[in-house]
């Protein structure tokens, strides 16, 4: 079922409902468990992928069963490689597919295999082996162990959240139902979430796509279409998934880890990780960077500063290629590890040629705040082209503007005046809107926050969005168009 | 019975030391946004150096908790004191 669409809204609608006249926690529990079955069984396509799925859930509790048996970081050490391998080879990374000489019949390549949120699963079931190894998770039985796994708003693409804290709302599922004005904000939130992923993404991939021309040299505004569209589908067709999975996961009860923090106001690649995705990043630094990081901060104290720019490197680098298999994802991966192993360095360089005050009063500066938010805005917008294309469309994209660029005072005689000036009176108010962007920030969220505080506005607010809702999903359905797809649902 | 440690003064001097500020004073209410530079390395960074100088070990859920939004000194100080008399 997909997220965006008026089925899901009425299956929230009714899970809901039935979730709330449901007297006592142990109904609740069962009611939730049905609801997400409901979800998952037309994401599974066939019976291959329900033994392979039953297989990995089935496989996974027993090693964590093992490792609160046992305890031995051998066991986890195996657990978390065996699934890791499984991982690669299911998602068919080329490279190992060649390596491991697999018989044909038991080549994955071959079959229709297709597990949703295999990641999500695989990242939900590291933590907790690791955290069980360590004496911090909290206890677990089959039941609990699938319903979080297997969580209707988080099995799909996140966010990623923690078993402990997924336990704490399981176990408080008696509690009263929240209030109105909590209700009326949670379903404001998925209808913000679906014209996010149906309207916004849905016009950004459409600029895209007119702007990327295959196989013909793109003209510069084509180019710069190409470099802002794509990283503006990407921010609405995801945070709208967040939106409306963290407002059905609220409506039940559940409180979910936010995955997006003003992402475009980061000032570098580090900042930008932790406002983009948050629950992957934050798992990324927990169980990849900080554990090897302080294994080797630990063992070679006097390197531990080239260690922090290598595993930095290391971890956005896996941030990255965890997104797909093919050499644009790659060359994203490396362009991220790149800019926060630079990042980290640039900061060192800058305390020990500053010092502190100096450096204090650098760091505060609104100047160098704008052209820090400008540049990591166009790092990152240029390593998305990469994640949207593969690595020598992104090139010819990016050269053809390049080279159009250099030669523009040269050639601007020849544009006519509109096409300029648009552009630079677009880029001198967002510049405008950057330098003031806390300002600017402080009043939207003044105002947010007044509204949030009386029902009558919610209310308005709600019947607003419920009417351009359906007039969205009435164009759908007279133009006959599938619902509008979550990209992360494919990694 | 052994003395009391003074675990606020002994993470104080670890803060100075780590961040390289000798002016920095620790208040309960202080959490990674009010101590300038407390990234993810420096936060790495300056566990191992509590655990050096304290004798215990975090694991990496205390790790990532203590980096929360909703932790602060105070709660840094109380895990250590917890993991202080658990030995």
């Amino acid at each position: 079922m997909a997220v965006c669409s008026l089925g899901f809204l009425f299956f929230c609608g009714a899970a809901v409902i039935v979730f709330h006249l449901a007297p006592g926690k142990r109904l609740r529990q069962v009611i939730l468990a049905c609801t997400s079955a409901l979800f998952l069984a037309p994401l599974v396509p066939n019976l291959r992928s329900w033994i392979w799925f039953a297989a990995v859930l089935v496989g996974t509790y027993l090693a964590l069963m093992v490792v609160r048996a046992r305890g031995r970081g051998a066991v986890v050490a195996a657990a978390a490689t065996l699934v890791l391998l499984f991982y690669l080879y299911l998602k068919r990374y080329r490279l190992l597919a060649e390596i491991i000489p697999f018989p044909l019949a038991m080549d994955m390549r071959l079959h229709p295999v297709e597990l949703v949120g295999l990641s999500y699963m695989i990242f939900k079931f590291i933590h907790m082996l690791v955290d069980q190894w360590q004496g911090q998770l909290a206890p677990f039985n089959l039941w609990t162990y699938l319903n979080y796994q297997l969580s209707f708003f988080t099995i799909t693409a996140g966010p990623i959240q923690r078993y402990n804290d997924f336990l704490r709302y399981w176990e408080e599922m008696d509690l009263q139902p929240s209030d109105t004005r909590e209700s009326l904000l949670l379903w404001i939130r998925i209808l913000t979430g679906m014209i996010k992923v149906g309207v916004l993404g849905t016009y950004a991939e459409t600029v895209f796509h007119s702007a990327n021309r295959t196989h013909v040299v793109p003209t510069l505004s084509e180019a710069l279409l190409c470099l802002y569209a794509y990283p503006v589908y990407l921010y609405f067709n995801f945070s709208g998934y967040t939106d409306i999975v963290l407002g059905a996961g609220g409506l039940l009860g559940f409180r979910l880890p936010e995955n997006f923090n003003r992402p475009w106001l980061a000032r570098n690649v580090l900042d930008f990780w932790d406002r983009w995705h948050i629950s992957l990043t934050h798992w990324i630094r927990d169980y990849v960077f900080m554990a090897s990081y302080k294994l080797a901060a630990t063992k070679f104290p006097g390197g531990a500063r080239y260690w922090s720019y290598a595993l930095l490197f290391f971890a956005l680098f896996v941030a990255g290629v965890w997104h797909g298999t093919t050499d644009g994802f790659i060359m994203f991966g490396v362009l991220n590890g790149l800019g926060a192993a630079v990042t980290r360095a640039y900061g060192d360089v800058l305390r020990a040629v500053l010092g502190r005050q100096r450096l204090h009063v650098y760091l505060h500066s609104p100047t160098v705040r704008l052209v820090a938010i400008v540049l990591t805005l166009h790092y990152v917008c240029i390593s998305q082209l990469f994640f949207a294309t593969d690595v020598d469309r992104a090139l010819a994209i990016l050269g053809a503007a390049g080279s159009e660029l250099l030669y523009l005072p040269s050639t601007l005689s020849s544009y006519s005046w509109q096409g300029p000036a648009i552009a630079i009176a677009i880029g001198t108010l967002l510049l405008a809107a950057l330098w003031k962007s806390d300002v600017a920030g402080s009043i939207i969220e003044r105002f947010v926050l007044w509204i949030g505080q009386r029902n009558g506005w919610l209310s308005a607010v709600l019947c607003l969005q419920c009417m351009f809702v359906a007039g969205m999903f009435f164009v759908d359905w007279a133009f006959q168009q599938e619902p509008p797809p979550v990209l992360y649902m494919a990694f | 019975m052994p003395p009391l440690r003074d675990v606020r003064a002994e993470l104080q001097e670890i803060f100075r030391q780590v961040f390289d500020d000798p002016t920095i004073v620790l208040r309960d209410d202080m959490t990674a946004a009010d101590v300038e530079g407390w990234d993810s390395v420096t936060h790495i960074d300056l566990l191992i150096a509590v655990e050096r100088a304290m004798g215990i070990k975090f694991a990496t859920a205390e790790m990532s908790r203590l980096k929360g939004p909703d932790q602060n000194i105070g709660s840094f100080i109380r895990l250590i004191e917890t993991k202080l008399q658990a030995g």
